[in-house]
């Protein structure tokens, strides 16, 4: 019984980190951006479509589509207006751009953090979920809106990857991760591949924010921790393999659930962050790392 | 001054009352140590009011309604007690073990969840898995997660205690609804007339904010009119002489009549708690409205539960 409920609530959490981590992943194996707003972001999709329901009085599916939408135009506007003016300027030396980046979404996912926590307060906010109920599976009684969001990941996570390994556009992207300078010299404009991987990230960000929203609910104070572990889910996969965090995604969505249930909930991220540690040691690619 | 709702923040604040020799009444915080601390060291801290209930007088209030609601008129046995871990509910949990077997309620497990907690699944489960007849709560900190993730696993057992955030009105959109049927324990509530100050002044905050107060609104409420009058009484802002008067306050307020324990109490500057002054009342939210179910003379409605509640199934 036990067994099963690990193996339930760990895929649910596990395919919900899979979905926000791959955008993540994506971004930095093509443009090498490390979003640190990235929790911010999300919290932004959700605090939109809880907002929608509540203030515009729209209903469940109306409201999630908002919050995609609202967290596909942060996203962009992320890009727009602090990683692209910093990718361009010739004031800073191309070997700084990258701290100069990371510091540049810290704080502007701090700034929309404030924001949100100024506009609707602190408290935790959750989306109306789509799917209500329970069904059992294997004697557990589980909410369906898990199954959903499950369900909804890796439908995502299915069209990204057919996107990307059966269009021209994705192979455009998948050659830009690999080599950017031979991209460019098969005439494709990288400057436009940017913009393809960040609109897809936003809908990315969108999608999983949302799910996040109906499953657990967040708050302000969840930006930092959400993208603590979008970073830390990246990073063990290695930086940049999309494949790497899809696997990273499960083996701390179940390590976090084995401590959560077997030892205690209290000490649930503690694990992952140590064999974070040691994976670092041992080989600092990661799993499945280039960089 | 008039400060904070969270323990931690009035416990850091309370030596600086003593330094700067300023008035400090909290209008939320509910930690014992805060008054014990005043005991301890009366000439210094004399300046800090408790203008809110302990935590181990919240839990007796807690127990009180227990007693009626559910060991009187539900056959309840058994429960297992959850809360969040902080300074509030350390002399919370401790009142709990003590007074919830002496009103028939056996203790199974007492858990304490960390208030960075996103996931409650496995924290339902072990308690399913326990089997008690009701959940009795402590929490302030957290309150739309647990809320939302009970609604939405169907946990079968009833959710009974303090839930500072199910205070609010906005916590039925806060919760999209999932707070039916959770009950919460306040010392005021929107529809109960505590004193005749109650219902006008839930009329005119509704008014000019367009929702009802939390339980610190109607504190901190009274708070401003009773610090005003001993300012009249002691004809000075002076701290020495605010303090002598604030120690004689005889106020009615929106919670009851505000009088504070006396110097040789084990908690100084604590309110008075008990039938002349303060009592404790168990609401409940039902089709997005709160109802006071506690006690029988300002009740105004009966217990209802969500139909994945199931009564003494554990039994």
């Amino acid at each position: 019984m036990l067994l099963w409920q690990i193996l339930i609530d760990g895929f649910a959490i596990s395919s919900l980190y899979a979905l926000g981590a791959t955008g993540f992943a994506l971004i930095f194996g093509v443009s090498g951006v490390l979003n640190l707003s990235h929790g911010a972001l999300m919290v932004t999709a959700v605090v939109a479509a809880w907002a929608a329901g509540n203030d515009l009085h729209l209903g469940a599916y109306a409201g999630a589509a908002l919050g995609i939408a609202v967290g596909f135009a942060a996203t962009l506007l992320t890009y727009f207006l602090i990683v692209r003016p910093l990718q361009q300027t010739r004031k800073i030396r191309e070997e700084e751009k990258e701290i100069f980046i990371l510091t540049a979404t810290l704080l502007w996912g701090i700034m929309i953090q404030e924001l949100i926590a100024y506009l609707y307060t602190n408290n935790a906010k959750t989306v109306a979920p789509i799917v209500q109920g329970v069904v059992r599976i294997a004697g557990v009684r589980t909410p369906a809106n898990e199954i959903f969001t499950a369900l909804v990941c890796w439908v995502v996570i299915g069209i990204l990857w057919l996107l990307v390994n059966r269009t021209r556009a994705g192979k455009a992207v998948l050659a830009a991760s690999m080599n950017p300078r031979g991209v460019t010299l098969l005439g494709v404009e990288l400057a436009h591949v940017y913009i393809a991987v960040w609109a897809i990230y936003g809908i990315l960000v969108g999608i999983a924010g949302v799910l996040l929203g109906m499953f657990l609910g967040v708050s302000s104070y969840s930006v930092g921790p959400l993208t603590a572990s979008a970073f830390s889910i990246v990073v063990l996969g290695g930086l940049g393999s999309v494949s790497g965090a899809l696997i990273a995604a499960y083996v701390v969505g179940y390590l976090e659930t084995i401590t959560a249930y077997l030892i205690s909930p209290a000490y649930r991220t503690i694990p992952a962050l140590l064999l974070l540690v040691a994976v670092m040691y041992v080989s600092p690619r990661g799993l499945l790392g280039r960089r | 001054m008039i400060a904070s709702y969270i323990s931690e923040v009035v416990l850091a604040l309370e030596p600086w009352t003593g330094r700067l020799k300023t008035v400090m009444v909290t209008p939320g915080a509910a930690s014992d140590v805060i008054t014990r601390n005043i005991a301890k060291d009366y000439n210094n801290l004399k300046y800090t009011f408790h203008g809110y209930s302990t935590s181990t007088s919240i839990a007796d209030a807690t127990c009180d309604a227990a007693k009626d609601l559910l060991v009187k008129d539900l056959h309840l046995k058994t429960a297992v007690v959850m809360s969040e871990d902080a300074a509030w509910t350390t002399p919370l949990d401790a009142e709990y073990l003590k007074c919830l077997p002496q009103i028939g309620l056996k203790v199974l497990d007492h858990i304490r969840v960390s208030p960075d907690t996103t996931d409650f699944t496995p924290i339902y489960n072990k308690i399913e898995g326990e089997k008690p007849d009701v959940m009795i709560t402590g929490i302030s900190h957290v309150g739309v997660q647990p809320t939302v993730q009970w609604k939405q696993q169907e946990v079968p057992i009833p959710m009974f205690g303090i839930s500072s955030q199910a205070t609010n009105s906005s916590f039925w959109q806060d919760t999209n609804g999932a707070v039916e049927g959770v009950l919460y324990g306040a010392f005021s509530g929107p529809g109960v007339a505590v004193t005749s100050k109650t219902l006008p002044f839930v009329a005119a905050f509704n008014k000019r904010y367009g929702n009802n107060p939390s339980y610190c609104g109607y504190t901190a409420y009274d708070e401003v009119y009773y610090i005003a009058e001993a300012i009249k009484r002691a004809g000075s802002t002076e701290p020495d002489k605010l303090v002598d008067a604030l120690e004689k306050t005889d106020y009615v307020g929106t919670i009851g009549r505000i009088q504070f324990k006396g110097k040789d109490s084990p908690n100084p500057h604590a309110l008075k708690i008990g039938p002349d002054t303060i009592t404790g009342l168990m609401l409940q939210w039902q089709d997005g409205k709160q109802v006071n179910l506690w006690p029988a003379n300002v009740a105004n409605g009966k217990l209802k539960f969500p139909k994945f509640v199931k009564l003494g199934a554990a039994n």
